[in-house]
């Protein structure tokens, strides 16, 4: 079985050619919030919670793990700032939808949902 | 945002946001911080899309904020909009001098905020007037202006 050796947050190892990061991330005990993925359907990818950042030398970019699959030998990090940022942006959209919030329920428009977009971040702060 | 095809969130969702504080910010209802909002919210949904219709489509905006921020600045602080582009934020009236009171836009004003009678020049009630324009229009004398 042919291995690529990469690291998750930090933690060197070699892992199977195609592993998946969402995988071997819960392997190494390490959480990685998902939405959309279930172990009865195909990964689909869409919901974006359980993007992580990727970085191969130079470039960096984020990648769903529920999809993603050691290849070739990068870098995961898993709960850096850029990908707590954006997590939090998706879920707060996610949130901004949820029937508790007053501002999405017809009257005058979506159009403070933004702001409950933003206050559903806010409520968040703090938790990973 | 027609465009997005739903699939993940970001796209789906955030451009949509993006969308509704800019109608905000254009209507004059925009708030401090609002600008910096749209800054970090695009981050994410550039970031965090699938396809290039997310990747970019908060690129636009990102470079009118860069290089009309004064006008952002404007929408949002002074409820103006310098250019006189944002129907909400514009008052119109009637320069006395050039207006020979044909009651023209009296008569195509559909709020009937405009008062006035023949010969003598007429006048806009700002309360009732919805910024439509139509007086404007329809001004032989370029009488009626909006700023
Ligand atoms: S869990 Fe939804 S994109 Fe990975």
């Amino acid at each position: 079985m042919t291995t690529v050796s990469v690291s998750i947050d930090g933690r060197q190892l070699d892992v199977p050619y195609d592993a998946r990061v969402l995988d071997i991330a819960r392997e190494q005990g390490i959480t990685i919030p998902t939405m959309c993925e279930h172990e009865h359907l195909k990964p689909y990818g869409v919901c974006r919670v359980c993007l992580v950042e990727m970085r191969q030398g130079r470039r960096k970019k984020l990648v769903p793990a529920c999809v993603y699959t050691f290849r070739e030998p990068v870098e995961i990090f898993t709960d850096s700032e850029w990908v707590r940022e954006t997590r939090k942006w998706i879920l707060a959209f996610m949130l901004a939808r949820s029937p508790r919030e007053k501002s999405n329920s017809g009257h005058g428009g979506g159009a403070r949902r933004g702001r409950a977009a933003r206050q559903a971040q806010g409520n968040r702060r703090g938790q990973p | 945002m027609e465009e997005s095809c739903g699939k993940c969130t970001p796209c789906r969702e955030g451009v949509r946001h993006l969308y509704d504080i800019l109608t905000d910010i254009s209507g004059g209802r925009g708030r401090e911080g609002d600008v910096e909002l749209l800054e970090s919210m695009s981050r994410a949904i550039m970031d965090g899309s699938i396809c290039g219709l997310g990747q970019t489509a908060p690129v636009p905006l990102l470079s009118t904020i860069r290089y009309f921020r004064d006008e952002f600045d404007a929408h949002i602080r002074d409820k103006k909009c310098p250019a006189g582009v944002c129907k909400e934020l514009v008052t119109y009236w009637i320069v006395e001098e050039k207006c020979p009171g044909c009651s023209l836009c009296l008569r195509v004003c559909p709020t009937d905020s405009i008062i006035g009678s023949k010969k003598v020049a007429h006048k806009i009630l700002t309360e009732n007037c919805i910024h439509c324009g139509a007086c404007e229009d329809v001004c032989k004398f370029g009488a009626v202006v909006h700023g």
